[in-house]
Protein backbone atom coordinates (compact mmCIF):
# COMPACT_ATOMS: atom_id res chain seq x y z
CA UNK A 1 0.00 0.00 0.00
CA UNK A 2 1.15 3.51 -0.80
CA UNK A 3 2.67 5.49 2.04
CA UNK A 4 -0.04 7.94 3.19
CA UNK A 5 0.53 11.68 3.31
CA UNK A 6 -1.26 13.84 5.81
CA UNK A 7 -4.54 15.34 4.68
CA UNK A 8 -3.23 18.76 5.60
CA UNK A 9 -0.69 18.39 2.83
CA UNK A 10 -3.05 16.97 0.23
CA UNK A 11 -4.69 19.26 -2.26
CA UNK A 12 -7.42 16.78 -3.15
CA UNK A 13 -8.82 16.94 0.40
CA UNK A 14 -11.46 19.62 0.82
CA UNK A 15 -10.39 22.96 2.24
CA UNK A 16 -12.99 22.62 5.00
CA UNK A 17 -11.53 19.37 6.26
CA UNK A 18 -8.02 20.78 6.13
CA UNK A 19 -9.16 23.87 8.03
CA UNK A 20 -10.77 21.65 10.65
CA UNK A 21 -7.61 19.62 11.10
CA UNK A 22 -5.42 22.70 11.17
CA UNK A 23 -7.43 24.12 14.05
CA UNK A 24 -8.10 20.85 15.82
CA UNK A 25 -5.44 21.38 18.46
CA UNK A 26 -2.83 18.79 19.29
CA UNK A 27 -2.93 16.59 22.36
CA UNK A 28 -1.35 18.33 25.32
CA UNK A 29 1.57 16.97 27.32
CA UNK A 30 1.10 15.79 30.89
CA UNK A 31 1.50 18.81 33.20
CA UNK A 32 4.11 18.44 35.95
CA UNK A 33 1.66 19.11 38.76
CA UNK A 34 -0.71 16.42 37.46
CA UNK A 35 2.19 14.01 37.23
CA UNK A 36 3.15 14.72 40.86
CA UNK A 37 -0.46 14.36 41.99
CA UNK A 38 -0.81 11.10 40.12
CA UNK A 39 2.34 9.69 41.73
CA UNK A 40 1.03 10.66 45.16
CA UNK A 41 -2.27 8.92 44.44
CA UNK A 42 -0.46 5.80 43.29
CA UNK A 43 1.68 5.89 46.42
CA UNK A 44 -1.43 5.87 48.54
CA UNK A 45 -2.89 3.08 46.46
CA UNK A 46 0.27 1.01 46.93
CA UNK A 47 0.65 1.62 50.63
CA UNK A 48 -2.80 1.16 52.00
CA UNK A 49 -3.70 -2.13 50.28
CA UNK A 50 -0.47 -3.63 51.61
CA UNK A 51 -1.45 -2.92 55.21
CA UNK A 52 -5.08 -3.76 54.58
CA UNK A 53 -4.08 -6.97 52.83
CA UNK A 54 -2.00 -8.04 55.81
CA UNK A 55 -4.87 -7.19 58.11
CA UNK A 56 -7.37 -9.17 56.06
CA UNK A 57 -4.92 -12.04 55.76
CA UNK A 58 -4.56 -12.18 59.53
CA UNK A 59 -8.32 -11.92 59.91
CA UNK A 60 -8.74 -14.80 57.49
CA UNK A 61 -6.23 -16.90 59.39
CA UNK A 62 -7.97 -16.13 62.69
CA UNK A 63 -11.40 -16.99 61.28
CA UNK A 64 -10.10 -20.23 59.74
CA UNK A 65 -8.41 -21.14 63.03
CA UNK A 66 -11.64 -20.36 64.91
CA UNK A 67 -13.67 -22.54 62.57
CA UNK A 68 -11.08 -25.30 62.90
CA UNK A 69 -11.16 -25.18 66.71
CA UNK A 70 -14.95 -25.19 66.77
CA UNK A 71 -14.90 -28.18 64.44
CA UNK A 72 -12.41 -30.11 66.57
CA UNK A 73 -14.32 -29.33 69.77
CA UNK A 74 -17.53 -30.46 68.07
CA UNK A 75 -16.01 -33.74 66.90
CA UNK A 76 -14.56 -34.42 70.36
CA UNK A 77 -17.86 -33.60 72.03
CA UNK A 78 -19.75 -35.95 69.70
CA UNK A 79 -17.18 -38.66 70.37
CA UNK A 80 -17.70 -38.15 74.10
CA UNK A 81 -21.47 -38.12 74.00
CA UNK A 82 -22.07 -41.07 71.69
CA UNK A 83 -20.69 -43.79 74.00
CA UNK A 84 -22.78 -42.43 76.88
CA UNK A 85 -25.96 -43.11 74.92
CA UNK A 86 -25.16 -46.65 73.96
CA UNK A 87 -28.17 -48.91 74.78
CA UNK A 88 -26.38 -50.82 77.56
CA UNK A 89 -27.45 -49.08 80.73
CA UNK A 90 -26.71 -51.99 83.03
CA UNK A 91 -23.16 -52.40 81.99
CA UNK A 92 -20.37 -50.16 82.94
CA UNK A 93 -17.50 -50.58 80.66
CA UNK A 94 -14.38 -50.35 82.67
CA UNK A 95 -11.21 -49.06 81.32
CA UNK A 96 -9.06 -52.03 80.52
CA UNK A 97 -6.46 -51.64 83.21
CA UNK A 98 -4.01 -54.35 84.00
CA UNK A 99 -5.94 -55.12 87.20
CA UNK A 100 -9.13 -55.81 85.27
CA UNK A 101 -7.38 -57.98 82.77
CA UNK A 102 -6.03 -60.01 85.66
CA UNK A 103 -9.50 -60.26 87.22
CA UNK A 104 -10.93 -61.43 83.95
CA UNK A 105 -8.31 -64.05 83.62
CA UNK A 106 -8.90 -65.29 87.18
CA UNK A 107 -12.67 -65.37 87.01
CA UNK A 108 -14.74 -67.82 85.05
CA UNK A 109 -16.91 -66.36 82.32
CA UNK A 110 -20.14 -64.86 83.63
CA UNK A 111 -18.90 -64.43 87.19
CA UNK A 112 -19.25 -61.07 88.84
CA UNK A 113 -16.32 -59.24 90.26
CA UNK A 114 -16.16 -56.42 92.71
CA UNK A 115 -16.59 -53.02 91.24
CA UNK A 116 -13.45 -51.65 89.90
CA UNK A 117 -12.10 -48.42 91.18
CA UNK A 118 -13.13 -45.33 89.38
CA UNK A 119 -12.20 -45.35 85.75
CA UNK A 120 -8.82 -44.03 84.91
CA UNK A 121 -9.00 -40.34 84.39
CA UNK A 122 -6.24 -38.50 82.73
CA UNK A 123 -4.49 -35.67 84.46
CA UNK A 124 -5.99 -33.29 81.97
CA UNK A 125 -8.83 -31.42 83.65
CA UNK A 126 -12.14 -32.30 82.08
CA UNK A 127 -14.79 -29.69 81.70
CA UNK A 128 -17.83 -29.90 83.91
CA UNK A 129 -20.64 -32.02 82.59
CA UNK A 130 -18.42 -34.68 81.07
CA UNK A 131 -17.58 -36.47 84.35
CA UNK A 132 -17.51 -40.25 84.16
CA UNK A 133 -20.65 -42.14 85.10
CA UNK A 134 -20.62 -43.51 88.69
CA UNK A 135 -19.72 -47.23 88.91
CA UNK A 136 -22.52 -49.74 89.25
CA UNK A 137 -22.47 -52.21 92.18
CA UNK A 138 -21.75 -55.13 89.93
CA UNK A 139 -19.97 -55.32 86.70
CA UNK A 140 -19.34 -58.06 84.32
CA UNK A 141 -16.17 -58.25 82.37
CA UNK A 142 -16.26 -56.11 79.38
CA UNK A 143 -16.22 -57.90 76.08
CA UNK A 144 -12.75 -57.83 74.65
CA UNK A 145 -13.87 -56.02 71.51
CA UNK A 146 -15.83 -53.38 73.34
CA UNK A 147 -14.46 -49.95 73.08
CA UNK A 148 -13.51 -48.48 76.38
CA UNK A 149 -16.19 -46.05 77.48
CA UNK A 150 -15.76 -42.85 79.38
CA UNK A 151 -12.52 -41.94 77.75
CA UNK A 152 -11.92 -38.74 79.52
CA UNK A 153 -8.75 -37.71 77.74
CA UNK A 154 -10.00 -34.36 76.56
CA UNK A 155 -7.84 -31.92 74.75
CA UNK A 156 -6.76 -28.85 76.63
CA UNK A 157 -9.46 -26.27 75.95
CA UNK A 158 -8.33 -23.89 73.21
CA UNK A 159 -9.41 -20.29 73.19
CA UNK A 160 -11.40 -19.31 70.12
CA UNK A 161 -10.48 -15.68 70.53
CA UNK A 162 -8.44 -14.01 67.80
CA UNK A 163 -4.73 -13.81 68.47
CA UNK A 164 -3.76 -10.62 70.27
CA UNK A 165 -1.41 -9.53 67.45
CA UNK A 166 -4.36 -8.90 65.20
CA UNK A 167 -5.82 -6.36 67.56
CA UNK A 168 -2.47 -4.66 67.76
CA UNK A 169 -2.26 -4.58 64.00
CA UNK A 170 -5.69 -3.02 63.77
CA UNK A 171 -4.65 -0.39 66.27
CA UNK A 172 -1.42 0.24 64.37
CA UNK A 173 -3.26 0.58 61.08
CA UNK A 174 -5.77 2.98 62.64
CA UNK A 175 -3.02 5.19 64.04
CA UNK A 176 -1.21 5.28 60.72
CA UNK A 177 -4.41 6.06 58.89
CA UNK A 178 -4.95 9.02 61.21
CA UNK A 179 -1.40 10.17 60.52
CA UNK A 180 -1.95 9.80 56.80
CA UNK A 181 -5.22 11.74 56.93
CA UNK A 182 -3.51 14.80 58.43
CA UNK A 183 -0.41 14.54 56.24
CA UNK A 184 -1.55 17.09 53.68
CA UNK A 185 -3.05 19.77 55.88
CA UNK A 186 -1.03 19.38 59.10
CA UNK A 187 2.26 17.48 58.87
CA UNK A 188 3.04 18.32 62.53
CA UNK A 189 -0.12 16.59 63.73
CA UNK A 190 0.78 13.68 61.51
CA UNK A 191 4.25 13.53 63.08
CA UNK A 192 2.74 13.60 66.58
CA UNK A 193 0.53 10.66 65.68
CA UNK A 194 3.53 8.81 64.24
CA UNK A 195 5.53 9.48 67.41
CA UNK A 196 2.67 8.06 69.43
CA UNK A 197 2.75 4.99 67.21
CA UNK A 198 6.52 4.67 67.65
CA UNK A 199 6.15 4.91 71.44
CA UNK A 200 3.41 2.31 71.55
CA UNK A 201 4.65 -0.04 68.86
CA UNK A 202 8.40 0.50 68.59
CA UNK A 203 8.79 -2.67 66.57
CA UNK A 204 5.23 -2.95 65.26
CA UNK A 205 4.33 -4.79 62.09
CA UNK A 206 3.79 -1.49 60.27
CA UNK A 207 6.93 0.24 61.48
CA UNK A 208 8.38 0.62 57.97
CA UNK A 209 5.22 2.30 56.79
CA UNK A 210 5.34 4.53 59.87
CA UNK A 211 8.88 5.61 59.09
CA UNK A 212 7.99 6.23 55.47
CA UNK A 213 5.09 8.43 56.51
CA UNK A 214 7.39 10.23 58.93
CA UNK A 215 9.85 10.96 56.12
CA UNK A 216 6.97 12.30 54.04
CA UNK A 217 5.62 14.39 56.93
CA UNK A 218 9.07 15.83 57.75
CA UNK A 219 9.54 16.73 54.09
CA UNK A 220 6.19 18.48 53.96
CA UNK A 221 6.99 20.27 57.22
CA UNK A 222 10.16 21.63 55.62
CA UNK A 223 12.48 19.60 57.88
CA UNK A 224 14.36 18.18 54.95
CA UNK A 225 17.60 17.32 56.76
CA UNK A 226 15.76 15.28 59.37
CA UNK A 227 13.69 13.68 56.64
CA UNK A 228 16.82 12.70 54.71
CA UNK A 229 18.50 11.21 57.79
CA UNK A 230 15.40 9.24 58.64
CA UNK A 231 14.97 8.04 55.08
CA UNK A 232 18.59 6.89 54.86
CA UNK A 233 18.22 5.03 58.14
CA UNK A 234 15.12 3.32 56.80
CA UNK A 235 16.63 2.26 53.49
CA UNK A 236 18.22 -1.05 54.68
CA UNK A 237 14.98 -2.17 56.31
CA UNK A 238 12.84 -1.15 53.34
CA UNK A 239 15.11 -2.78 50.75
CA UNK A 240 13.27 -5.31 48.61
CA UNK A 241 9.86 -4.37 50.00
CA UNK A 242 7.07 -2.52 48.27
CA UNK A 243 8.09 0.54 50.26
CA UNK A 244 11.49 0.80 48.62
CA UNK A 245 10.47 2.56 45.37
CA UNK A 246 8.56 5.20 47.27
CA UNK A 247 11.38 5.69 49.73
CA UNK A 248 13.86 6.11 46.91
CA UNK A 249 11.54 8.55 45.20
CA UNK A 250 11.33 10.59 48.43
CA UNK A 251 15.10 10.45 48.82
CA UNK A 252 15.48 11.62 45.26
CA UNK A 253 13.27 14.59 45.98
CA UNK A 254 15.19 15.30 49.16
CA UNK A 255 18.43 15.17 47.23
CA UNK A 256 17.39 18.14 45.18
CA UNK A 257 18.71 21.49 46.40
CA UNK B 1 6.58 15.33 20.51
CA UNK B 2 8.44 12.63 22.32
CA UNK B 3 6.46 9.47 22.01
CA UNK B 4 9.21 7.10 21.01
CA UNK B 5 8.43 3.82 22.71
CA UNK B 6 11.01 2.02 24.71
CA UNK B 7 11.87 -1.56 24.38
CA UNK B 8 10.33 -3.98 26.77
CA UNK B 9 13.66 -5.11 28.15
CA UNK B 10 13.53 -4.90 31.90
CA UNK B 11 9.79 -4.33 31.81
CA UNK B 12 9.14 -7.31 34.01
CA UNK B 13 11.46 -5.99 36.69
CA UNK B 14 10.18 -2.47 36.47
CA UNK B 15 7.89 -1.55 39.30
CA UNK B 16 4.77 0.49 39.03
CA UNK B 17 6.30 3.82 40.00
CA UNK B 18 9.13 3.57 37.54
CA UNK B 19 6.69 2.63 34.78
CA UNK B 20 4.63 5.63 35.78
CA UNK B 21 7.68 7.89 35.76
CA UNK B 22 8.62 6.73 32.29
CA UNK B 23 5.29 6.30 30.55
CA UNK B 24 2.65 8.44 32.29
CA UNK B 25 3.10 11.11 29.61
CA UNK B 26 2.44 8.59 26.86
CA UNK B 27 -0.69 7.26 28.59
CA UNK B 28 -1.87 10.83 29.12
CA UNK B 29 -1.55 11.57 25.39
CA UNK B 30 -3.27 8.31 24.46
CA UNK B 31 -6.23 9.04 26.73
CA UNK B 32 -6.68 12.44 25.06
CA UNK B 33 -6.45 10.90 21.62
CA UNK B 34 -9.25 8.46 22.38
CA UNK B 35 -11.52 11.23 23.61
CA UNK B 36 -11.44 11.13 27.41
CA UNK B 37 -12.66 14.51 28.65
CA UNK B 38 -9.94 16.70 30.18
CA UNK B 39 -11.69 16.65 33.56
CA UNK B 40 -11.57 12.85 33.60
CA UNK B 41 -8.15 12.16 32.14
CA UNK B 42 -6.43 12.16 35.51
CA UNK B 43 -8.85 9.57 36.91
CA UNK B 44 -8.47 7.42 33.81
CA UNK B 45 -4.69 7.74 34.06
CA UNK B 46 -4.94 6.43 37.60
CA UNK B 47 -7.19 3.63 36.46
CA UNK B 48 -4.68 2.61 33.79
CA UNK B 49 -1.87 2.36 36.33
CA UNK B 50 -4.01 0.41 38.76
CA UNK B 51 -4.65 -2.10 35.96
CA UNK B 52 -0.91 -2.08 35.24
CA UNK B 53 -0.24 -2.90 38.89
CA UNK B 54 -2.76 -5.73 38.85
CA UNK B 55 -1.52 -7.20 35.58
CA UNK B 56 2.20 -6.53 35.75
CA UNK B 57 2.86 -10.22 36.37
CA UNK B 58 1.17 -11.10 33.11
CA UNK B 59 3.35 -8.76 31.07
CA UNK B 60 5.77 -11.19 29.46
CA UNK B 61 7.94 -8.69 27.61
CA UNK B 62 6.97 -10.11 24.21
CA UNK B 63 5.66 -6.68 23.23
CA UNK B 64 6.87 -3.20 23.97
CA UNK B 65 5.80 -1.66 27.25
CA UNK B 66 4.16 1.19 25.32
CA UNK B 67 2.16 -1.29 23.24
CA UNK B 68 0.96 -2.97 26.41
CA UNK B 69 0.08 0.38 27.98
CA UNK B 70 -1.65 1.48 24.78
CA UNK B 71 -3.89 -1.60 24.90
CA UNK B 72 -4.78 -0.98 28.55
CA UNK B 73 -5.47 2.71 27.85
CA UNK B 74 -7.79 1.80 24.98
CA UNK B 75 -9.74 -0.61 27.18
CA UNK B 76 -9.97 1.88 30.06
CA UNK B 77 -11.11 4.60 27.64
CA UNK B 78 -13.69 2.27 26.06
CA UNK B 79 -15.13 1.53 29.50
CA UNK B 80 -15.11 5.25 30.25
CA UNK B 81 -16.95 5.93 27.00
CA UNK B 82 -19.62 3.35 27.86
CA UNK B 83 -20.06 4.90 31.30
CA UNK B 84 -20.33 8.36 29.74
CA UNK B 85 -22.97 7.20 27.32
CA UNK B 86 -24.94 5.56 30.11
CA UNK B 87 -24.86 8.82 32.04
CA UNK B 88 -25.73 10.59 28.78
CA UNK B 89 -22.83 12.95 29.26
CA UNK B 90 -20.79 14.57 26.60
CA UNK B 91 -17.20 13.49 26.68
CA UNK B 92 -16.31 17.06 27.51
CA UNK B 93 -14.74 20.15 26.12
CA UNK B 94 -11.62 19.71 24.06
CA UNK B 95 -8.31 20.44 25.70
CA UNK B 96 -7.36 23.66 23.98
CA UNK B 97 -3.85 24.62 23.18
CA UNK B 98 -2.50 27.64 25.01
CA UNK B 99 -4.07 30.81 23.69
CA UNK B 100 -1.77 32.85 21.53
CA UNK B 101 -2.02 36.46 22.78
CA UNK B 102 -1.43 37.69 19.24
CA UNK B 103 -4.50 35.87 18.00
CA UNK B 104 -7.59 37.99 17.46
CA UNK B 105 -10.80 37.12 19.38
CA UNK B 106 -12.49 36.23 16.08
CA UNK B 107 -9.74 33.84 15.13
CA UNK B 108 -9.79 32.28 18.62
CA UNK B 109 -13.57 31.79 18.33
CA UNK B 110 -13.15 30.14 14.91
CA UNK B 111 -10.50 27.89 16.32
CA UNK B 112 -12.74 26.84 19.21
CA UNK B 113 -15.60 26.17 16.81
CA UNK B 114 -13.35 23.99 14.68
CA UNK B 115 -12.14 22.12 17.74
CA UNK B 116 -15.70 21.48 18.84
CA UNK B 117 -16.65 20.25 15.39
CA UNK B 118 -13.66 17.91 15.24
CA UNK B 119 -14.51 16.60 18.70
CA UNK B 120 -18.08 15.83 17.63
CA UNK B 121 -16.85 14.00 14.57
CA UNK B 122 -14.21 12.03 16.46
CA UNK B 123 -16.76 11.08 19.13
CA UNK B 124 -18.69 9.27 16.41
CA UNK B 125 -15.70 7.12 15.48
CA UNK B 126 -14.59 3.72 16.69
CA UNK B 127 -12.14 4.29 19.54
CA UNK B 128 -9.11 2.60 17.96
CA UNK B 129 -9.62 4.23 14.59
CA UNK B 130 -10.01 7.54 16.33
CA UNK B 131 -6.69 7.07 18.16
CA UNK B 132 -4.92 6.22 14.93
CA UNK B 133 -6.49 9.11 13.06
CA UNK B 134 -5.62 11.64 15.77
CA UNK B 135 -2.07 10.34 16.08
CA UNK B 136 -1.42 10.67 12.37
CA UNK B 137 -3.51 13.61 11.21
CA UNK B 138 -3.50 15.89 14.25
CA UNK B 139 -0.54 14.98 16.45
CA UNK B 140 1.61 14.25 13.40
CA UNK B 141 3.04 10.99 14.66
CA UNK B 142 4.76 9.06 11.90
CA UNK B 143 3.41 5.73 10.67
CA UNK B 144 6.58 4.00 11.90
CA UNK B 145 6.07 5.32 15.40
CA UNK B 146 2.38 4.40 15.31
CA UNK B 147 3.37 0.91 14.24
CA UNK B 148 5.63 0.62 17.29
CA UNK B 149 3.01 1.99 19.65
CA UNK B 150 0.17 -0.17 18.38
CA UNK B 151 2.38 -3.20 17.85
CA UNK B 152 1.42 -3.92 14.24
CA UNK B 153 3.40 -3.80 10.97
CA UNK B 154 3.60 -0.45 9.15
CA UNK B 155 1.51 -1.84 6.28
CA UNK B 156 -1.29 -2.58 8.72
CA UNK B 157 -1.06 1.01 10.00
CA UNK B 158 -1.53 2.25 6.43
CA UNK B 159 -4.64 0.13 5.87
CA UNK B 160 -6.11 1.00 9.28
CA UNK B 161 -5.45 4.67 8.63
CA UNK B 162 -7.26 4.37 5.32
CA UNK B 163 -10.23 2.84 7.10
CA UNK B 164 -10.08 5.50 9.86
CA UNK B 165 -10.14 8.27 7.26
CA UNK B 166 -13.22 6.76 5.63
CA UNK B 167 -14.91 6.64 9.01
CA UNK B 168 -13.92 10.25 9.73
CA UNK B 169 -15.45 11.39 6.43
CA UNK B 170 -18.66 9.48 7.10
CA UNK B 171 -18.87 10.87 10.64
CA UNK B 172 -18.25 14.40 9.35
CA UNK B 173 -21.13 14.02 6.90
CA UNK B 174 -23.43 12.83 9.70
CA UNK B 175 -22.46 15.75 11.95
CA UNK B 176 -22.98 18.25 9.14
CA UNK B 177 -26.34 16.71 8.27
CA UNK B 178 -27.45 17.00 11.91
CA UNK B 179 -26.26 20.59 12.08
CA UNK B 180 -28.09 21.62 8.93
CA UNK B 181 -31.22 19.87 10.15
CA UNK B 182 -30.99 21.71 13.48
CA UNK B 183 -30.46 25.07 11.83
CA UNK B 184 -33.37 24.39 9.48
CA UNK B 185 -35.72 23.88 12.44
CA UNK B 186 -34.23 26.86 14.26
CA UNK B 187 -35.26 28.96 11.31
CA UNK B 188 -38.77 27.69 11.80
CA UNK B 189 -38.64 25.08 9.03
CA UNK B 190 -37.77 27.61 6.32
CA UNK B 191 -34.91 26.79 4.01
Amino acid sequence: MKRPTRWLEEERVSADVRALLRNAGRSQALPDETRTRSIARLDRYLLWPAAAGLLFWLKGVAIAAGIGVVGVVGVVAVAQIRPMFRPEPAVVAVAPTRLHVGARMASPPGATIPAAPAPVVSAVPAPAGIAPAPPEPTVRPAAPDRAPAARIHLPVPISTQAPPEMDDLTREATMLERARASLDRDPSASLAELDAHAARFPSGALRIERELLAVDALTRAGRRDEARLRAEALLPAAGGTIYEPRLRSLLEKLGEP
Amino acid sequence: MDISPDTAAGGLEADLLSIHAEHAGFVWLTLQRVGVAPADIEDCLQEVFIVVHQRLDSFDGSSRMTTWLYGISIRVAAAYRRRSYRRKERTGEPMHEAIDPRESPELAACRREAQERVRQVLDEMDIEKRALFVMFEIDEVSCEQISEIVGVPVGTVYSRLHSARKEFEAALRRVEARESSRSFWRRGGRS
